[in-house]
C-alpha cells in the first residue's frame, strides 16, 4: 500500500528538466529530488498547485496509490 | 505586498539567527573561561583562606569552629571536598559550550543539543546530592582537627540544593521536549 510519485514521467512528457521545474516552483532541487524519489513525508498543496500548473496537468497524473508496495 | 512580508520575516529570522550566534559564541567563551577559573578560584580561597577579609569567609568554618585560622592539612581537605560540586559545574560548563557550539553553528534541533541538554539536566540532579555531599564532607573536614567528641557529622538539605534538583528535572523534561521537536524538525525536512 503507496503512494507512487509519477513526477519523472511527467517531466518527460513535457520535456522539461528538474531544475527547471525547481526554479520555476521556487523549491531546491534537493526538495524536488527527495518528492521524486519517494521520500518526502509530505506535500504542500501549494507545491502541488505550481507543479500541476507548470506541467499542465492534474494531481492525479502525479500522485498514485497502488495496493502493492 | 505578499513578496514584501516574505522578505521581512526572512530579514528578521536572519537577523536573529545572528544574534543567536553572537549570544551563543559569548556564553560559549564565557562557559570556557569558568571552566579554567573554577578549580583556580576554589584552590585560591582556601589556600589564602586565613589571609581573607572576614567577609569572604564561610559560613560553616565561623559556626564550627572557635579558631578561625585552619591548619594547611584542612585547607587541602576543603579544596578536595569543594573540588566535589566544583567537577560537576566544570562539566557542566563543558556540556554548555558544546551546547552553545551547535548554535553558533546553527544546529538547533540535532540529537546532539538533545543529549547535551539531558546530560546538563542529569549532571544539575547530580550537582544537588553531590552538593549535600560537600556540606556534610566540608563540616567534616574543618572539625577533624577538633579533639574527640567535638568533630561534626551534619547532613543537611537546603533551598540551593532542593532548587538545583526543580532545575534538573525542568532540564531534563526541556530535553525530552526537544526531542520532539527534533523528530517534528526531522520530518519537516522531508516535507516539499
Amino acid at each position: 500500500m503507496t503512494i507512487r510519485i509519477n513526477l519523472d514521467v511527467m517531466l518527460a512528457k513535457r520535456k522539461m528538466k528538474s531544475n527547471e521545474l525547481a526554479k520555476f516552483i521556487g523549491i531546491t532541487e534537493q526538495n524536488l529530488s527527495i518528492l521524486k524519489t519517494g521520500k518526502a513525508k509530505a506535500i504542500r498543496i501549494s507545491t502541488l498547485e505550481m507543479i500541476c500548473r507548470h506541467l499542465e496537468c492534474q494531481p492525479g497524473d502525479i500522485l498514485e496509490y497502488s495496493e502493492d508496495e | 505586498m505578499k513578496i514584501a512580508k516574505e522578505n521581512t520575516m526572512e530579514k528578521s529570522n536572519i537577523e536573529n539567527i545572528s544574534r543567536i550566534k553572537k549570544i551563543s559564541s559569548r556564553l560559549r567563551l564565557a562557559c570556557s573561561a569558568i571552566f579554567y577559573l573554577l578549580p583556580l578560584v576554589i584552590i585560591s580561597y582556601w589556600s589564602f583562606y586565613n589571609e581573607l577579609p572576614e567577609g569572604f569567609k564561610s559560613g560553616l568554618v565561623k559556626q564550627y569552629l572557635k579558631d578561625p585560622l585552619l591548619p594547611v592539612v584542612t585547607r587541602i581537605l576543603c579544596i578536595a571536598v569543594d573540588m566535589i560540586p566544583g567537577a560537576i559545574i566544570m562539566l557542566s560548563t563543558r556540556y554548555l559550550s558544546g551546547l552553545f557550539s551547535l548554535y553558533e553553528k546553527t544546529v538547533f534541533f540535532s540529537e546532539e543539543n538533545v543529549a547535551y541538554i539531558r546530560k546538563l539536566g542529569n549532571i544539575v540532579i547530580l550537582w544537588s546530592f553531590m552538593d549535600i555531599l560537600k556540606q556534610t564532607l566540608l563540616i567534616l573536614a574543618i572539625t577533624l582537627n577538633n579533639p574527640p567528641g567535638q568533630r561534626f557529622l551534619a547532613i543537611g538539605i537546603g533551598t540551593f540544593q532542593l532548587s538545583l534538583l526543580l532545575i534538573g528535572y525542568i532540564i531534563v523534561l526541556f530535553a525530552r521536549v526537544m526531542d520532539e521537536a527534533r523528530v517534528m524538525n526531522d520530518e519537516q525536512q522531508f516535507i516539499v
